[in-house]
């Protein structure tokens, strides 16, 4: 197809409109391909099918599953980064050599003084935390015979518990819930609120929402929903599903308990939830059946919106 | 000890974790795309962000850092996209293509996502590099360039190969569908 025009044909618009489209070109020839265009509908149909062709590739490839990143690889590789720099530049030896002893001395009590603090977190100080057992593995007889994969799970969400609600001990800084989402799992958007809300209509004001967001336990994610109920901490944790899991989707139930801290767990077809406490375990479980419906539903509305 | 090696809070790394990381999931698509494996594609992400925390203070506050994290990354893997033969890839491709045709097929572009990215995983590998790292991760034809190692006109002529390749693949997905506007618009 030829045309008639001195500036540019329609082979030379084949040649270019891809560089067009990529903002590559000088900005006269931008202006002899978009006179082309004006004057030749074929080019201009062309024009069009490129972006879209284009378009779509862009889309299609930047939210193929098979390209996404594994969530709990992130956080992962964060957490590595953070303690490998934390190492290298904060390391105790670089410390001591570089101060001299009244620094040293300043650095101690400085540094005893935050780790107090940051292990009394002053929403939760005045509670009174239940003992905790020095062993972190749940016993095995408690597992309610589920196996390995759920005694790991359980214990993940346990340590969850113990090092993000009762004492602030994480490695990883968490991030908000709505970055989750956006980055993560749509299902973390407002998940706190649904907790909040479902246990607030069944039990009123006896809950009391204490703190919301994602965080990084034992290379595990989890959605954490913190909240006090009969003056005790209750840990809401919700987690997205290995693949391959032979996991099936659980209604509630009891799923063991470390020390005086009781665990309650259902699942979805695609997370693994859990609700934490040092309540009796009734009442606990009592706390996880209150929710399972609003949270499946939540679920499922977050999976039909994506 | 103390709670410091835990938690560092320097300079360094909170701009790090502002700048950088955010780009942790774009490095990983591209890793993927590049090595076309998930266990490989992780050890390449975390090889890179590891060098470039190493290297951030080198890094200019301001400027593109998610493309100096990935050139970072294709340095990291130089030695694998040595072994990929590509100069060979590219030979044998070139003698397929049909030189310049002056009106291209128009594209349907209803596909599913699952043809696409079959279209695109049939690319050769060195077309597929050109047209994922400009149409998909919209660097320029020079940060491109860079990223490979190659004139950037090779860039050009590489891009325009691979485009009108991948058109084709995909009007040959639509043709094997019978949709009538592939041949016919």
């Amino acid at each position: 197809m030829k045309f008639e025009m001195d500036e540019m044909n329609c082979k030379e618009f084949n040649e270019l409109v891809d560089s067009y489209l990529h903002n590559e070109l000088l900005v006269e020839t931008n202006h002899s391909l978009l006179r082309h265009i004006e004057l030749c509908p074929g080019c201009r149909e062309s024009l069009a099918n490129h972006r879209e062709v284009r378009s779509r590739l862009q889309s299609v490839v930047r939210n193929a599953d098979e390209s996404r990143i594994d969530p709990q690889f992130e956080i992962r590789v964060r957490s590595s980064l953070r303690a490998d720099h934390g190492s290298r530049k904060v390391g105790f030896g670089s410390f001591a050599r570089g101060l001299g002893f009244a620094g040293l001395v300043s650095v101690v009590l400085v540094a005893i003084a935050f780790f107090t603090l940051d292990t009394k977190s002053p929403e939760i100080a005045h509670l009174n935390p239940p003992a905790i057992n020095a062993s972190n593995a749940l016993p095995a007889s408690t597992d309610s015979g589920i196996g390995p994969v759920y005694a790991n799970l359980n214990k993940d969400a346990v340590d969850d518990h113990k090092n993000c609600a009762l004492t602030h001990n994480l490695e990883t800084k968490p991030i908000t819930l709505g970055d989750a989402a956006v980055r993560f799992e749509p299902a973390n958007r407002d998940i706190d609120k649904t907790v909040v809300e479902t246990l607030r209509k069944e039990f009123g004001t006896k809950v009391e929402f204490i703190k919301a967001h994602y965080c990084l336990i034992n290379g595990r994610a989890f959605a954490h929903v913190v909240v006090r109920f009969e003056e005790r901490v209750v840990s809401f944790l919700m987690t997205r599903k290995e693949q391959n899991t032979s996991i099936s989707n659980r209604r509630v139930q009891q799923c063991g308990y470390d020390g005086d801290l009781k665990v309650a767990c259902f699942d979805t077809q695609t997370f693994h939830l859990f609700v934490v406490s040092d309540l009796e375990a009734e009442s606990n479980l009592k706390l996880a059946e209150t929710l399972e419906g609003s949270v499946r539903e939540h679920i499922a509305e977050a999976g039909a919106r994506v | 000890m103390f709670g410091l090696k835990r938690k560092p809070t320097n300079e360094i790394w909170e701009a790090f974790e502002g700048e950088a990381l955010p780009h942790m999931p774009d490095l990983y698509r591209i890793a993927y795309w590049l090595v076309r494996n998930k266990e490989e594609a992780e050890d390449l992400v975390q090889e890179t962000l590891s060098q470039a925390l190493r290297s951030f203070h080198r890094y200019e506050r301001g400027t593109n850092c998610r493309a100096w994290m990935t050139r970072i990354m294709y340095n990291v893997n130089g030695k694998r996209i040595r072994k990929l033969s590509r100069l060979r890839l590219v030979e044998d491709t070139e003698e397929m293509i049909a030189e310049t045709i002056a009106f291209e097929q128009p594209v349907n572009t209803s596909l599913n996502d699952e043809e696409v990215i079959a279209a695109v995983k049939k690319l050769p590998e060195a077309f597929r590099q050109v047209v994922l790292l400009a149409d998909v991760e919209e660097f320029s034809y020079r940060e491109v360039a860079e990223l490979l190692q190659i004139p950037a006109g090779t860039v050009m002529s590489r891009l325009h190969r691979g485009r009108k390749l991948l058109r084709m693949e995909l009007a040959g997905f639509a043709r094997s569908f019978g949709l009538k506007n592939v041949n016919e618009i």
